[in-house]
Protein backbone atom coordinates (compact mmCIF):
# COMPACT_ATOMS: atom_id res chain seq x y z
CA UNK A 1 0.00 0.00 0.00
CA UNK A 2 2.68 2.26 0.70
CA UNK A 3 5.05 1.90 -1.70
CA UNK A 4 2.11 1.86 -4.57
CA UNK A 5 0.92 5.29 -2.82
CA UNK A 6 4.62 6.92 -2.77
CA UNK A 7 4.73 5.83 -6.87
CA UNK A 8 1.45 7.17 -7.77
CA UNK A 9 3.43 10.62 -5.83
CA UNK A 10 5.98 10.11 -7.75
CA UNK A 11 4.08 9.69 -10.90
CA UNK A 12 2.26 12.50 -9.89
CA UNK A 13 4.60 15.58 -9.54
CA UNK A 14 6.54 14.01 -12.91
CA UNK A 15 3.47 14.90 -14.33
CA UNK A 16 2.55 17.85 -12.85
CA UNK A 17 6.52 18.82 -13.80
CA UNK A 18 5.57 18.43 -17.59
CA UNK A 19 2.59 20.16 -16.92
CA UNK A 20 4.37 23.26 -15.27
CA UNK A 21 6.50 23.49 -18.56
CA UNK A 22 3.57 24.07 -20.68
CA UNK A 23 2.44 27.25 -18.49
CA UNK A 24 4.40 30.18 -19.41
CA UNK A 25 4.33 33.02 -17.72
CA UNK A 26 1.71 36.08 -18.30
CA UNK A 27 -0.53 33.10 -20.02
CA UNK A 28 -3.58 33.88 -20.97
CA UNK A 29 -6.35 33.46 -18.28
CA UNK A 30 -8.41 30.64 -20.02
CA UNK A 31 -5.47 28.49 -21.13
CA UNK A 32 -4.17 28.72 -17.61
CA UNK A 33 -7.32 27.71 -16.28
CA UNK A 34 -7.45 25.05 -18.42
CA UNK A 35 -3.91 23.70 -17.27
CA UNK A 36 -5.65 23.77 -13.68
CA UNK A 37 -8.18 21.53 -14.23
CA UNK A 38 -6.30 19.39 -16.05
CA UNK A 39 -3.91 19.11 -13.48
CA UNK A 40 -6.84 18.40 -10.92
CA UNK A 41 -8.28 15.56 -12.72
CA UNK A 42 -4.58 13.81 -12.41
CA UNK A 43 -5.15 14.63 -9.19
CA UNK A 44 -8.46 12.95 -8.87
CA UNK A 45 -7.31 9.07 -7.60
CA UNK A 46 -6.04 10.70 -4.75
CA UNK A 47 -8.21 13.92 -3.70
CA UNK A 48 -11.56 12.71 -5.39
CA UNK A 49 -14.37 15.26 -7.22
CA UNK A 50 -13.39 17.56 -4.18
CA UNK A 51 -12.77 21.33 -4.32
CA UNK A 52 -9.65 20.20 -2.77
CA UNK A 53 -8.40 18.70 -5.90
CA UNK A 54 -8.38 21.76 -7.67
CA UNK A 55 -6.69 23.92 -4.75
CA UNK A 56 -3.65 21.05 -4.79
CA UNK A 57 -3.91 21.34 -8.27
CA UNK A 58 -2.95 25.42 -7.87
CA UNK A 59 -0.56 24.45 -5.25
CA UNK A 60 1.87 21.99 -7.84
CA UNK A 61 1.77 24.54 -10.34
CA UNK A 62 2.91 27.26 -7.53
CA UNK A 63 0.30 29.17 -7.86
CA UNK A 64 -2.06 30.22 -4.18
CA UNK A 65 -4.30 28.05 -3.93
CA UNK A 66 -6.98 31.23 -4.29
CA UNK A 67 -6.70 30.26 -7.88
CA UNK A 68 -8.93 28.03 -7.26
CA UNK A 69 -12.13 30.68 -8.07
CA UNK A 70 -11.17 30.13 -11.54
CA UNK A 71 -13.48 26.86 -11.10
CA UNK A 72 -16.41 28.82 -9.70
CA UNK A 73 -18.39 25.41 -10.04
CA UNK A 74 -15.77 23.86 -8.25
CA UNK A 75 -15.70 19.97 -9.20
CA UNK A 76 -18.27 20.26 -11.70
CA UNK A 77 -15.29 22.17 -13.82
CA UNK A 78 -13.07 19.47 -13.47
CA UNK A 79 -15.77 16.67 -14.58
CA UNK A 80 -16.60 19.25 -17.46
CA UNK A 81 -12.88 18.71 -18.35
CA UNK A 82 -13.17 15.08 -17.84
CA UNK A 83 -16.11 14.90 -20.62
CA UNK A 84 -14.80 17.27 -22.97
CA UNK A 85 -11.64 15.36 -23.10
CA UNK A 86 -13.79 11.56 -23.24
CA UNK A 87 -15.44 13.11 -26.53
CA UNK A 88 -11.91 13.84 -27.81
CA UNK A 89 -11.03 9.92 -26.80
CA UNK A 90 -13.45 8.48 -28.64
CA UNK A 91 -13.31 10.18 -31.52
CA UNK A 92 -9.90 8.99 -31.09
CA UNK A 93 -10.71 5.36 -30.90
CA UNK A 94 -12.82 6.17 -33.85
CA UNK A 95 -10.36 7.37 -36.14
CA UNK A 96 -8.14 3.99 -34.71
CA UNK A 97 -11.14 1.66 -35.45
CA UNK A 98 -11.32 2.59 -39.16
CA UNK A 99 -7.83 1.99 -39.66
CA UNK A 100 -7.53 -1.02 -38.10
CA UNK A 101 -10.55 -1.89 -40.77
CA UNK A 102 -9.22 -1.27 -43.70
CA UNK A 103 -11.31 -1.49 -46.33
CA UNK A 104 -14.45 -2.69 -44.70
CA UNK A 105 -16.59 -0.47 -42.94
CA UNK A 106 -17.47 -1.77 -39.54
CA UNK A 107 -21.23 -1.98 -38.87
CA UNK A 108 -23.23 0.42 -37.14
CA UNK A 109 -23.58 -1.75 -33.59
CA UNK A 110 -19.86 -2.63 -33.54
CA UNK A 111 -18.71 0.94 -34.13
CA UNK A 112 -21.28 2.16 -30.84
CA UNK A 113 -20.06 -1.12 -29.24
CA UNK A 114 -16.68 -0.41 -29.82
CA UNK A 115 -16.88 3.29 -28.71
CA UNK A 116 -19.09 2.72 -25.83
CA UNK A 117 -15.99 0.11 -24.00
CA UNK A 118 -12.88 2.99 -24.95
CA UNK A 119 -15.59 5.45 -23.33
CA UNK A 120 -15.47 3.11 -20.26
CA UNK A 121 -12.16 2.60 -20.37
CA UNK A 122 -11.15 6.14 -20.41
CA UNK A 123 -12.74 6.25 -16.95
CA UNK A 124 -10.23 3.27 -15.84
CA UNK A 125 -8.17 5.77 -13.65
CA UNK A 126 -10.88 7.68 -12.11
CA UNK A 127 -13.64 5.05 -11.58
CA UNK A 128 -13.19 4.34 -8.08
CA UNK A 129 -13.75 7.94 -7.00
CA UNK A 130 -16.45 8.47 -9.60
CA UNK A 131 -19.34 7.81 -7.32
CA UNK A 132 -18.58 11.21 -6.24
CA UNK A 133 -18.81 12.63 -9.28
CA UNK A 134 -21.98 11.05 -10.21
CA UNK A 135 -23.63 12.33 -6.26
CA UNK A 136 -22.34 15.99 -7.22
CA UNK A 137 -24.51 15.50 -10.83
CA UNK A 138 -27.64 14.15 -8.73
CA UNK A 139 -27.71 17.65 -7.10
CA UNK A 140 -30.81 19.47 -9.02
CA UNK A 141 -28.46 22.42 -9.84
CA UNK A 142 -26.31 19.94 -11.98
CA UNK A 143 -28.84 17.67 -13.26
CA UNK A 144 -29.50 19.64 -16.74
CA UNK A 145 -25.43 19.66 -16.72
CA UNK A 146 -25.29 16.29 -16.37
CA UNK A 147 -27.78 15.20 -19.15
CA UNK A 148 -26.31 17.84 -21.60
CA UNK A 149 -22.98 15.87 -21.28
CA UNK A 150 -24.43 12.54 -21.57
CA UNK A 151 -26.54 13.64 -24.71
CA UNK A 152 -23.56 15.14 -26.40
CA UNK A 153 -21.15 11.66 -25.81
CA UNK A 154 -24.49 9.60 -27.13
CA UNK A 155 -24.74 11.89 -29.88
CA UNK A 156 -21.21 11.66 -30.80
CA UNK A 157 -21.24 8.48 -30.34
CA UNK A 158 -24.34 7.53 -33.06
CA UNK A 159 -22.88 10.23 -35.36
CA UNK A 160 -19.52 8.89 -35.57
CA UNK A 161 -21.43 5.13 -36.10
CA UNK A 162 -22.91 6.93 -39.58
CA UNK A 163 -26.45 7.36 -37.55
CA UNK A 164 -28.20 9.88 -39.61
CA UNK A 165 -32.01 9.30 -38.23
CA UNK A 166 -34.21 12.40 -37.99
CA UNK A 167 -36.93 10.84 -36.91
CA UNK A 168 -38.22 9.38 -33.90
CA UNK A 169 -35.90 6.49 -33.88
CA UNK A 170 -33.32 9.84 -33.44
CA UNK A 171 -34.75 9.67 -29.54
CA UNK A 172 -34.96 5.86 -29.12
CA UNK A 173 -31.53 5.13 -30.06
CA UNK A 174 -30.02 7.94 -27.92
CA UNK A 175 -31.77 6.94 -25.16
CA UNK A 176 -30.98 3.02 -25.53
CA UNK A 177 -27.56 4.00 -25.58
CA UNK A 178 -27.27 6.02 -22.66
CA UNK A 179 -29.11 3.94 -20.71
CA UNK A 180 -26.68 0.95 -21.76
CA UNK A 181 -23.65 3.70 -21.44
CA UNK A 182 -24.71 5.00 -17.85
CA UNK A 183 -26.12 1.73 -16.24
CA UNK A 184 -22.46 0.19 -17.27
CA UNK A 185 -20.73 2.99 -15.94
CA UNK A 186 -22.68 2.27 -12.86
CA UNK A 187 -21.34 -1.34 -12.78
CA UNK A 188 -18.15 -0.87 -13.52
CA UNK A 189 -17.54 1.31 -10.06
CA UNK A 190 -18.26 -2.03 -8.09
CA UNK A 191 -16.43 -4.16 -10.48
CA UNK A 192 -13.38 -5.74 -8.82
CA UNK A 193 -12.91 -8.51 -11.51
CA UNK A 194 -9.12 -8.30 -13.18
CA UNK A 195 -9.64 -6.08 -15.90
CA UNK A 196 -12.84 -5.44 -15.15
CA UNK A 197 -14.01 -8.24 -17.41
CA UNK A 198 -17.48 -8.00 -15.76
CA UNK A 199 -17.84 -4.95 -16.81
CA UNK A 200 -17.36 -6.05 -20.67
CA UNK A 201 -19.75 -8.60 -20.02
CA UNK A 202 -22.00 -6.85 -18.80
CA UNK A 203 -21.81 -3.97 -21.40
CA UNK A 204 -22.44 -6.78 -24.25
CA UNK A 205 -25.21 -7.93 -22.38
CA UNK A 206 -27.21 -4.78 -22.48
CA UNK A 207 -26.13 -4.45 -26.01
CA UNK A 208 -27.97 -7.41 -26.63
CA UNK A 209 -30.87 -6.73 -24.90
CA UNK A 210 -31.56 -3.77 -26.93
CA UNK A 211 -30.43 -5.55 -30.24
CA UNK A 212 -33.40 -7.45 -29.04
CA UNK A 213 -35.87 -4.18 -28.67
CA UNK A 214 -34.42 -2.52 -32.49
CA UNK A 215 -36.18 -6.01 -34.04
CA UNK A 216 -39.34 -5.69 -32.41
CA UNK A 217 -38.74 -1.53 -33.51
CA UNK A 218 -42.43 -2.17 -35.47
CA UNK A 219 -43.37 -2.69 -32.49
CA UNK A 220 -44.02 0.52 -30.67
CA UNK A 221 -45.27 -0.33 -27.42
CA UNK A 222 -42.69 -2.34 -27.27
CA UNK A 223 -40.19 -0.49 -27.89
CA UNK A 224 -41.66 2.93 -25.89
CA UNK A 225 -41.62 0.40 -22.65
CA UNK A 226 -38.26 -0.47 -22.97
CA UNK A 227 -37.16 3.12 -23.49
CA UNK A 228 -39.20 4.62 -20.25
CA UNK A 229 -38.02 2.05 -18.01
CA UNK A 230 -34.26 2.34 -19.61
CA UNK A 231 -34.82 5.87 -18.76
CA UNK A 232 -36.12 5.06 -15.58
CA UNK A 233 -32.81 3.36 -14.60
CA UNK A 234 -30.39 6.05 -16.09
CA UNK A 235 -32.46 8.76 -14.09
CA UNK A 236 -32.33 6.61 -10.97
CA UNK A 237 -28.80 6.52 -12.01
CA UNK A 238 -27.76 9.92 -11.74
CA UNK A 239 -30.06 9.91 -8.39
CA UNK A 240 -32.87 11.12 -9.07
CA UNK A 241 -35.93 9.04 -7.28
CA UNK A 242 -38.64 7.89 -9.14
CA UNK B 1 -33.94 48.15 21.34
CA UNK B 2 -30.21 47.53 20.09
CA UNK B 3 -27.56 49.07 21.43
CA UNK B 4 -25.31 51.18 19.08
CA UNK B 5 -22.36 49.66 20.59
CA UNK B 6 -23.44 45.77 19.34
CA UNK B 7 -24.33 47.20 15.91
CA UNK B 8 -20.81 48.82 15.41
CA UNK B 9 -19.21 45.12 16.80
CA UNK B 10 -21.69 43.38 14.03
CA UNK B 11 -21.44 45.13 10.98
CA UNK B 12 -19.01 47.13 8.92
CA UNK B 13 -20.06 50.77 7.89
CA UNK B 14 -20.84 50.93 3.85
CA UNK B 15 -19.37 54.03 4.06
CA UNK B 16 -15.02 53.37 5.08
CA UNK B 17 -12.50 55.68 5.11
CA UNK B 18 -11.06 57.04 1.62
CA UNK B 19 -7.33 56.85 0.22
CA UNK B 20 -5.35 60.02 0.99
CA UNK B 21 -5.29 62.46 -1.72
CA UNK B 22 -1.58 63.00 -2.48
CA UNK B 23 -1.27 66.53 -3.08
CA UNK B 24 -0.90 66.54 -7.52
CA UNK B 25 0.45 69.49 -9.33
CA UNK B 26 -0.97 70.83 -12.06
CA UNK B 27 1.69 68.74 -14.11
CA UNK B 28 1.17 65.56 -12.34
CA UNK B 29 -2.52 65.55 -12.93
CA UNK B 30 -2.12 66.65 -16.71
CA UNK B 31 0.33 63.64 -17.28
CA UNK B 32 -1.71 61.38 -15.05
CA UNK B 33 -5.30 62.42 -17.21
CA UNK B 34 -3.29 62.01 -20.77
CA UNK B 35 -1.84 58.92 -19.89
CA UNK B 36 -5.10 57.82 -19.15
CA UNK B 37 -7.70 59.57 -21.25
CA UNK B 38 -7.80 56.46 -23.33
CA UNK B 39 -11.27 55.51 -21.82
CA UNK B 40 -14.10 57.49 -21.03
CA UNK B 41 -14.43 56.78 -17.64
CA UNK B 42 -10.95 58.22 -16.82
CA UNK B 43 -11.47 61.46 -17.83
CA UNK B 44 -14.28 61.34 -15.79
CA UNK B 45 -12.67 60.73 -12.90
CA UNK B 46 -10.67 63.49 -13.05
CA UNK B 47 -9.85 66.21 -15.71
CA UNK B 48 -6.50 68.18 -16.55
CA UNK B 49 -7.37 71.10 -14.07
CA UNK B 50 -6.95 68.53 -10.67
CA UNK B 51 -10.23 68.45 -9.63
CA UNK B 52 -12.03 65.41 -8.75
CA UNK B 53 -15.41 64.61 -7.78
CA UNK B 54 -17.05 64.73 -4.28
CA UNK B 55 -20.18 63.51 -4.92
CA UNK B 56 -22.05 65.53 -8.00
CA UNK B 57 -19.72 68.73 -6.92
CA UNK B 58 -16.67 68.83 -8.35
CA UNK B 59 -13.84 69.42 -6.19
CA UNK B 60 -9.99 70.23 -5.98
CA UNK B 61 -8.39 66.54 -6.14
CA UNK B 62 -6.64 67.64 -2.49
CA UNK B 63 -9.25 68.30 -1.41
CA UNK B 64 -11.37 65.40 -1.59
CA UNK B 65 -9.71 63.29 1.19
CA UNK B 66 -10.43 66.12 4.00
CA UNK B 67 -14.37 65.79 2.43
CA UNK B 68 -14.80 62.41 2.87
CA UNK B 69 -12.98 62.12 5.98
CA UNK B 70 -15.67 64.78 7.13
CA UNK B 71 -18.40 62.68 5.85
CA UNK B 72 -16.67 59.65 7.95
CA UNK B 73 -16.64 61.51 10.98
CA UNK B 74 -19.94 63.26 11.19
CA UNK B 75 -21.28 59.75 10.71
CA UNK B 76 -19.27 57.16 11.98
CA UNK B 77 -21.58 56.61 15.36
CA UNK B 78 -24.59 55.64 13.18
CA UNK B 79 -23.09 54.02 10.24
CA UNK B 80 -23.78 50.50 11.09
CA UNK B 81 -27.66 51.56 12.34
CA UNK B 82 -28.00 53.18 9.01
CA UNK B 83 -26.22 50.39 7.14
CA UNK B 84 -28.84 47.86 8.24
CA UNK B 85 -31.83 50.70 8.08
CA UNK B 86 -31.14 51.78 4.33
CA UNK B 87 -29.95 48.13 2.78
CA UNK B 88 -32.68 46.26 4.84
CA UNK B 89 -29.54 44.28 6.13
CA UNK B 90 -28.84 42.90 2.60
CA UNK B 91 -25.43 44.46 2.74
CA UNK B 92 -24.60 41.58 5.22
CA UNK B 93 -25.23 39.09 2.49
CA UNK B 94 -23.55 40.66 0.07
CA UNK B 95 -20.47 40.75 2.04
CA UNK B 96 -21.04 36.91 2.98
CA UNK B 97 -21.11 36.12 -0.98
CA UNK B 98 -18.28 38.13 -1.44
CA UNK B 99 -16.21 35.98 0.64
CA UNK B 100 -17.83 32.97 -0.11
CA UNK B 101 -16.89 33.46 -3.89
CA UNK B 102 -13.07 34.45 -2.50
CA UNK B 103 -13.08 30.83 -1.42
CA UNK B 104 -9.99 31.29 0.76
CA UNK B 105 -7.89 27.96 1.77
CA UNK B 106 -6.11 27.53 5.32
CA UNK B 107 -2.92 29.03 3.36
CA UNK B 108 -4.28 32.07 2.10
CA UNK B 109 -2.72 35.41 2.71
CA UNK B 110 -5.12 38.13 2.41
CA UNK B 111 -4.70 42.11 2.55
CA UNK B 112 -8.55 43.61 2.86
CA UNK B 113 -8.11 47.30 2.28
CA UNK B 114 -10.37 49.95 3.59
CA UNK B 115 -11.07 47.31 5.80
CA UNK B 116 -11.52 49.37 9.21
CA UNK B 117 -13.04 47.68 11.89
CA UNK B 118 -12.45 44.34 9.97
CA UNK B 119 -15.99 42.68 8.84
CA UNK B 120 -14.78 41.60 5.76
CA UNK B 121 -11.74 39.93 7.95
CA UNK B 122 -13.65 38.30 10.18
CA UNK B 123 -15.84 36.80 7.42
CA UNK B 124 -12.70 35.59 6.38
CA UNK B 125 -11.60 33.91 8.87
CA UNK B 126 -14.80 32.38 9.51
CA UNK B 127 -14.84 30.78 6.37
CA UNK B 128 -11.54 29.65 6.61
CA UNK B 129 -12.43 27.94 10.27
CA UNK B 130 -15.75 26.54 8.36
CA UNK B 131 -13.92 25.07 5.83
CA UNK B 132 -11.04 23.61 7.76
CA UNK B 133 -12.64 21.93 10.83
CA UNK B 134 -12.10 24.72 13.08
CA UNK B 135 -8.86 25.62 12.77
CA UNK B 136 -7.37 28.78 11.48
CA UNK B 137 -4.24 26.46 9.82
CA UNK B 138 -2.36 29.69 8.51
CA UNK B 139 -4.70 32.07 7.59
CA UNK B 140 -3.89 35.65 7.80
CA UNK B 141 -5.07 38.65 7.35
CA UNK B 142 -3.71 42.04 7.19
CA UNK B 143 -6.54 45.12 7.58
CA UNK B 144 -5.47 48.05 5.71
CA UNK B 145 -7.21 51.38 6.48
CA UNK B 146 -6.12 55.33 6.19
CA UNK B 147 -8.53 55.75 9.59
CA UNK B 148 -7.12 55.10 13.15
CA UNK B 149 -9.96 55.29 14.38
CA UNK B 150 -12.10 52.58 12.33
CA UNK B 151 -8.73 50.38 12.76
CA UNK B 152 -8.57 51.09 16.41
CA UNK B 153 -12.55 49.60 16.77
CA UNK B 154 -11.25 46.56 14.46
CA UNK B 155 -8.37 45.69 16.46
CA UNK B 156 -10.54 45.65 19.59
CA UNK B 157 -13.20 43.49 18.21
CA UNK B 158 -10.68 41.40 17.30
CA UNK B 159 -9.12 40.99 20.25
CA UNK B 160 -12.73 40.19 21.96
CA UNK B 161 -12.58 37.28 20.21
CA UNK B 162 -8.58 36.25 21.09
CA UNK B 163 -6.84 37.08 18.26
CA UNK B 164 -4.53 39.45 19.01
CA UNK B 165 -3.16 42.42 16.35
CA UNK B 166 -0.04 41.03 15.22
CA UNK B 167 -0.49 37.80 15.79
CA UNK B 168 -0.44 34.82 13.99
CA UNK B 169 -3.75 35.84 11.81
CA UNK B 170 -4.40 39.19 11.93
CA UNK B 171 -2.72 42.41 11.65
CA UNK B 172 -3.70 46.37 11.38
CA UNK B 173 -1.98 48.88 9.23
CA UNK B 174 -2.58 52.28 8.65
CA UNK B 175 -2.05 53.22 5.28
CA UNK B 176 -2.99 55.00 1.89
CA UNK B 177 -4.52 52.49 -0.44
CA UNK B 178 -2.61 54.56 -3.49
CA UNK B 179 0.39 53.58 -1.70
CA UNK B 180 -0.07 50.63 0.21
CA UNK B 181 3.40 51.58 2.02
CA UNK B 182 5.20 48.75 3.85
CA UNK B 183 3.41 45.89 2.01
CA UNK B 184 5.87 44.09 -0.26
CA UNK B 185 5.64 43.53 -3.69
CA UNK B 186 3.74 39.91 -4.51
CA UNK B 187 3.52 38.96 -1.23
CA UNK B 188 -0.57 38.36 -1.27
CA UNK B 189 -3.12 35.62 -2.49
CA UNK B 190 -5.81 38.24 -2.49
CA UNK B 191 -6.83 41.64 -2.03
CA UNK B 192 -10.14 42.55 -1.39
CA UNK B 193 -11.71 45.94 -0.78
CA UNK B 194 -15.15 46.48 0.25
CA UNK B 195 -17.60 49.93 -0.31
CA UNK B 196 -14.23 51.19 0.04
CA UNK B 197 -12.65 52.12 -3.36
CA UNK B 198 -15.26 54.44 -4.46
CA UNK B 199 -14.05 57.04 -1.83
CA UNK B 200 -10.57 56.69 -3.22
CA UNK B 201 -9.60 59.85 -5.41
CA UNK B 202 -7.47 58.19 -7.90
CA UNK B 203 -9.37 54.34 -8.37
CA UNK B 204 -6.38 53.55 -11.28
CA UNK B 205 -3.63 53.90 -8.48
CA UNK B 206 -5.55 51.71 -5.84
CA UNK B 207 -5.88 49.02 -8.59
CA UNK B 208 -1.83 49.10 -9.81
CA UNK B 209 -0.90 48.88 -6.11
CA UNK B 210 -3.27 45.70 -5.92
CA UNK B 211 -1.63 44.51 -8.74
CA UNK B 212 1.99 45.28 -7.60
CA UNK B 213 1.55 43.55 -3.73
CA UNK B 214 -0.31 40.52 -5.10
CA UNK B 215 1.74 37.28 -5.67
CA UNK B 216 1.14 35.66 -9.59
CA UNK B 217 -1.74 33.76 -9.11
CA UNK B 218 -3.45 36.06 -6.79
CA UNK B 219 -6.95 37.60 -7.06
CA UNK B 220 -8.30 41.45 -6.54
CA UNK B 221 -11.30 41.62 -5.83
CA UNK B 222 -14.20 44.50 -5.21
CA UNK B 223 -17.17 45.03 -3.57
CA UNK B 224 -19.00 48.07 -3.99
CA UNK B 225 -22.15 49.83 -5.49
CA UNK B 226 -22.75 49.14 -9.50
CA UNK B 227 -25.34 50.56 -11.58
CA UNK B 228 -28.77 48.68 -11.98
CA UNK B 229 -29.50 47.92 -15.48
CA UNK B 230 -32.95 47.17 -15.38
CA UNK B 231 -35.17 50.42 -16.58
CA UNK B 232 -37.88 49.79 -13.60
CA UNK B 233 -35.95 48.79 -11.41
CA UNK B 234 -33.86 51.43 -11.56
CA UNK B 235 -36.33 54.00 -11.92
CA UNK B 236 -37.34 52.66 -8.27
CA UNK B 237 -33.75 52.47 -7.26
CA UNK B 238 -33.20 56.22 -7.79
CA UNK B 239 -36.31 57.82 -5.97
CA UNK B 240 -35.06 55.23 -3.10
CA UNK B 241 -31.78 56.78 -3.43
CA UNK B 242 -32.62 60.41 -3.69
CA UNK B 243 -36.18 60.93 -1.86
CA UNK B 244 -35.85 58.07 0.82
CA UNK B 245 -32.20 58.21 1.62
CA UNK B 246 -30.93 62.02 2.64
CA UNK B 247 -34.17 61.89 4.49
CA UNK B 248 -33.17 58.38 6.52
CA UNK B 249 -29.80 60.20 7.23
CA UNK B 250 -32.01 63.13 8.07
CA UNK B 251 -33.99 61.71 10.50
CA UNK B 252 -31.69 58.44 11.85
CA UNK B 253 -28.14 60.53 12.09
CA UNK B 254 -29.57 64.43 12.33
CA UNK B 255 -27.11 64.42 8.70
CA UNK B 256 -28.65 64.99 5.62
CA UNK B 257 -25.58 66.02 3.47
CA UNK B 258 -23.24 63.00 4.46
CA UNK B 259 -26.03 60.75 3.37
CA UNK B 260 -26.88 62.41 -0.30
CA UNK B 261 -23.12 62.51 -0.56
CA UNK B 262 -23.24 58.32 -0.13
CA UNK B 263 -26.33 58.53 -2.66
CA UNK B 264 -24.23 60.81 -5.36
CA UNK B 265 -21.38 59.19 -5.06
CA UNK B 266 -22.67 55.40 -5.85
CA UNK B 267 -23.80 57.46 -9.28
CA UNK B 268 -20.36 59.11 -10.06
CA UNK B 269 -18.42 55.41 -9.60
CA UNK B 270 -17.69 53.58 -13.00
CA UNK B 271 -20.41 51.47 -14.56
CA UNK B 272 -19.58 47.28 -14.29
CA UNK B 273 -17.75 47.28 -17.50
CA UNK B 274 -15.85 50.50 -17.12
CA UNK B 275 -14.59 48.86 -14.01
CA UNK B 276 -13.57 46.22 -15.53
CA UNK B 277 -12.05 48.50 -18.48
CA UNK B 278 -9.77 49.93 -15.40
CA UNK B 279 -8.88 46.57 -14.01
CA UNK B 280 -7.86 45.22 -17.47
CA UNK B 281 -5.80 48.50 -17.88
CA UNK B 282 -3.89 47.52 -15.10
CA UNK B 283 -2.93 44.01 -16.02
CA UNK B 284 -5.40 41.93 -14.39
CA UNK B 285 -7.36 38.93 -16.34
CA UNK B 286 -10.69 38.52 -15.79
CA UNK B 287 -12.81 35.02 -16.58
CA UNK B 288 -16.21 36.06 -18.85
CA UNK B 289 -17.30 39.32 -18.00
CA UNK B 290 -15.54 39.78 -14.87
CA UNK B 291 -18.06 40.91 -12.69
CA UNK B 292 -21.15 39.64 -11.11
CA UNK B 293 -24.28 41.65 -10.18
CA UNK B 294 -26.18 41.09 -6.96
CA UNK B 295 -29.54 41.82 -6.18
CA UNK B 296 -29.82 43.18 -9.51
CA UNK B 297 -26.63 45.42 -9.72
CA UNK B 298 -27.31 47.50 -6.68
CA UNK B 299 -24.26 45.80 -5.54
CA UNK B 300 -21.16 43.87 -7.61
CA UNK B 301 -18.65 41.83 -7.34
CA UNK B 302 -15.37 42.12 -9.73
CA UNK B 303 -12.72 39.60 -9.63
CA UNK B 304 -9.33 39.41 -11.27
CA UNK B 305 -6.13 38.22 -11.38
CA UNK B 306 -2.59 38.75 -11.71
CA UNK B 307 -1.17 36.07 -13.74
Amino acid sequence: MHAATTASMVARRLAAARLMSTMPEGADINEIRQQLLRTALQLVPEYSFTDKTITEAAKLHEYPSTLRGLAPNGARDVIEVLFEDGIEHVRQAHAELLEQSGEKKPGMTKVVTHLSRARLEYMIPYIRQWPDAVQLLAHPTNVPFALHHLHKLVDEMWHLAGDKSFDTNYYSKRALLAGVYTSTELFMTKDQSPGFEQTWEFLNARFRDSAKVGKAASDVKTTLEWGASNLKGLLMSRGIRL
Amino acid sequence: MIRPSSLAAAARPLLTSAARATPATTAAAAATAARLSTTRMLRDQHDASGTTHFGFRTVREEDKESLVRGVFSSVADNYDLMNDAMSGGVHRCWKSAFIERLAPAPDTRLLDVAGGTGDIALRFLDYVREQNGGALGAAHVTVFDINPEMLRVGAQRFSKLGLENGGPHVSFVEGNAEELAGIEDNSMDAYTIAFGIRNCTHIDRVIRQAYRVLKPGGRFMVLEFGKVNNPLLSTLYDAYSFRVIPHLGQILANDRDSYQYLVESIRKFPTQQQFVDMMKHEGFQVVGQGYEDLTFGVATIWSGWKL
